[in-house]
This record gives structure tokens, sequence and C-alpha cells, in this order.
């Protein structure tokens, strides 16, 4: 289940909030961890700063590529996301705190990622 | 000799140091002892008040520099200038051009290469540019083309605060290993770039306004200051990023394997 995959994860890392796995293309949530008490309209904001960062149709925002992996850090908060190579609409949107081990979360978002389409496949 | 003459001299008589040599008329500031040539110059400029012509020699090669409110407003002529060096005569520099700027840098560089002796002469200005053109300070372009900046007068460091100072520049400056290249900007005028700048620059003009105006729309004034990463967003493989803070608007490349020393840096100096 997706959602046991999230839970598991968010237990994984001090200060991580929410996780949801994201369909780009449709710029919709399609699941979130258990806890998560994201409201839908800061779910889809979510989202949709997701298909920004991350760039979509083979168009960057910022630089000369799209990228698979963004992380916006400020003093409050940092969102990762994470996207899959294999399946460019599905992407992993991840909120935690500043001091949550950033680059371990990135690291792991990824493979919590590749494993939910595996399973989904 | 007019009343601006007169005081221009009085000032710099002033501003010069009871040890100066003086050859033919002209000030040695540079003689082959290890003074940095190019900071010689710039010391020159930032000596410079009121808007004077400096007559710049370099081994007996003479370059004519625009000087006025300790500013460089750009090169007059210069011996012997061709193709590259004879685009930047005539041009005001500014931060808004920085090829025009990284080009007379180039071009002082190479003639005060290995130079034995340097000298200058504050002469009359010739007519250069448009009035409201100011140029660019003697310690901007010590940044800019990263030669060590002008020493400060003690009443200055308090007057005018430095150019590159701030969190972002203690962000750049702290990893600058990290960064392939870097384009600061503060309140639209460029502070620094560094690296091969290029790619930076084309981003810069085509995506960075865009994306701020869209990006916004998700972030709140009270997160503060904001660090956007994207890795593999360039094509040689680097990670570009983009820091915030206020008016301070700095684009990086950067190798990913320093992601998590740059997201511990910025923590620190915006937290």
């Amino acid at each position: 289940m997706v959602v046991d995959e999230l839970d598991a994860l968010r237990e994984k890392f001090d200060g991580c909030d929410t996780l949801a796995f994201a369909d780009l293309s449709t710029q919709m949530i399609l699941v979130t961890n258990s806890g998560s008490t994201l409201r839908r309209e800061a779910l889809d904001n979510l989202c949709a700063e997701a298909a920004l960062v991350l760039g979509s149709k083979g168009d960057p925002a910022l630089g000369q590529n799209p990228t698979n992996q963004a992380i916006v850090l400020n003093k409050r908060a940092a969102r990762i996301f994470v996207r899959s190579a294999a399946e460019p609409s599905d992407a992993l949107c991840c909120i935690c705190g500043p001091e949550t081990d950033i680059a371990g979360l990135t690291a792991e978002a990824t493979a919590c990622l590749d494993r939910i389409l595996a399973n989904d496949a | 000799m007019s009343d601006l003459s007169a005081l221009a001299e009085k000032l710099s008589a002033l501003a010069g140091d009871a040890g100066d040599v003086f050859e033919d008329g002209a000030r040695v500031i540079a003689n082959g002892d290890g003074r940095a040539p190019v900071k010689a110059i710039l010391d020159a400029v930032d000596d410079t008040v009121l808007e004077r012509k400096l007559r710049v020699e370099i081994d007996g090669k003479r370059i004519d520099l625009i000087a006025a409110g300790r500013r460089l407003r750009g090169i007059l002529t210069a011996d012997g200038a061709s193709g590259d060096d004879q685009s930047v005569m005539g041009q005001v520099l500014s931060r808004e051009e920085p090829e025009v700027v990284a080009a007379a840098g180039k071009m002082i560089n190479n003639r005060c290469a290995g130079a034995k002796r340097i000298t200058v002469r504050s002469l009359p200005p010739d007519p250069f540019g448009v009035g409201g053109e100011r140029g660019i300070s003697a310690r901007g372009l010590a940044g800019l083309w990263d030669v060590a900046a002008p020493e400060p007068a003690v009443a200055e460091t308090t007057a005018e605060p430095a150019e590159d100072g701030g969190a972002m520049a203690q962000f750049l400056s702290s990893n600058a290993a990290a960064l392939t290249a870097t384009m600061h900007v503060n309140n639209g005028e460029m502070i620094k770039i560094s690296g091969d700048y290029k790619t930076l620059q084309n981003i810069w003009n085509e995506q960075v306004l865009q994306f701020r105006k869209s990006h916004s729309r998700f972030l709140d004034p009270a997160d503060g200051p904001q660090l956007v990463c994207l890795e593999g967003a360039l094509e040689n493989g680097d990670a570009a990023a983009m820091a915030v803070d206020g008016d301070d608007v700095a684009l990086m490349a950067y190798d990913p394997a320093h992601l998590d020393q740059m997201l511990t840096s910025w923590r620190s100096l915006t937290s």
C-alpha cells in the first residue's frame, strides 16, 4: 500500500510532517501519509509547486533541463520534490522542518518512489 | 588652471602618501616591488573624487582611464588596443554589462602582467559617456576582477557598507569550493560574477523573472530567505540553485556532491 510506504518513510525522519504521492500531469495529490493534516487547498498548492520547480512537459522553469529533484529551503520549513525517472508524471512531495536531514530524506524519498511504482506496475 | 582642476590637485595631494615617488610629474604606483599592479591602479581610482582622466603608463604603454567619485567610469584610450580591447574603449562600465566589465579587467590585467613600472598622472577629464552613468566603484571592481579591494579609510568603514557584504555574500564565499559559477545581484545591480557565468546569465535573462513570479504564490513572506536547489538542471551535469534574501538574489551552478554542506550553510546564515 502506498500509504504504508509513506508512513514508514515519515517515521524514519524527525521533523518530517507530510509526504504526498502526486500525479504531475493532472496536478493532483493521490495519497498522503496517514498523519498529514494538510487541507486540500494546501495539498493542491504543494502539487502545483512540484510541477513548477521540477518542470513539466520537458520544459524547465529554471535551468537547462527539467530536474528530478528539487529542494526549497527557508527558515521555517523545507519542501522536497522528487520525480520518477521512469514515470516523469509521478512525484513525491515532502514537507519537513528545516533541521531535518534533508539530503538523507531526499535520497530515501527517491527510493520510496521507486518502490511505490514497482509495486504498482 | 580652473577652480575644479586646482581642487582636484589639492584633493589628490591630500590623499597622497608622504612616501609617494614621482617621476616626471607622474606618481609611481608600482615598481616591480611585489605590489599588485591592478590593485595599485584601483587604488588610484579609489583616490579620485572629482572627475579626472587618469593617465596610467605601464612600462611606457599608456591607458587613459576616466574616474570620478572613486569609481572607474571607463577606459578612454589605450596604446596598441586591438580586437577585444578596442570594444571596451569609450564604454561606460556597468554591472548590467558584465562582458564589458570582464573585458576591461582582462585588458588591464594582461597589460599589468610582469609590469616593472606603473605610473599614474591625474589630468583634466575628456568628455566620456553620458553624465548619469557613474561607472563602478574601485572596491566593486576589485570584487569583480578578483583582486584585493582598496583599503577603506577609517571613516568610510562605517559611512558606506561594503558592496558585497551580507548573508548572501557570506553564503557564496563559504561555499565557493562547491560553486562552479555564480551571479550575485542586489536590487538589480550585479555585485559579483564568477566561473563560467554565461549559462547562468542566459537563465537569468530568460527565466528568473518568470520563475520568481510563478513561485511567489507558494511563498509566505514570514518564511524569510529562500534557497531553491535543482539537481541536474544544467547540461554539464551540474545542479542549479537560486537564493533570494530580500533584494539579494544569487544564481549558482554547483557540484551536487556538496548539497548537504550548502543546505547547512544556508540554514546557519538565515535562521
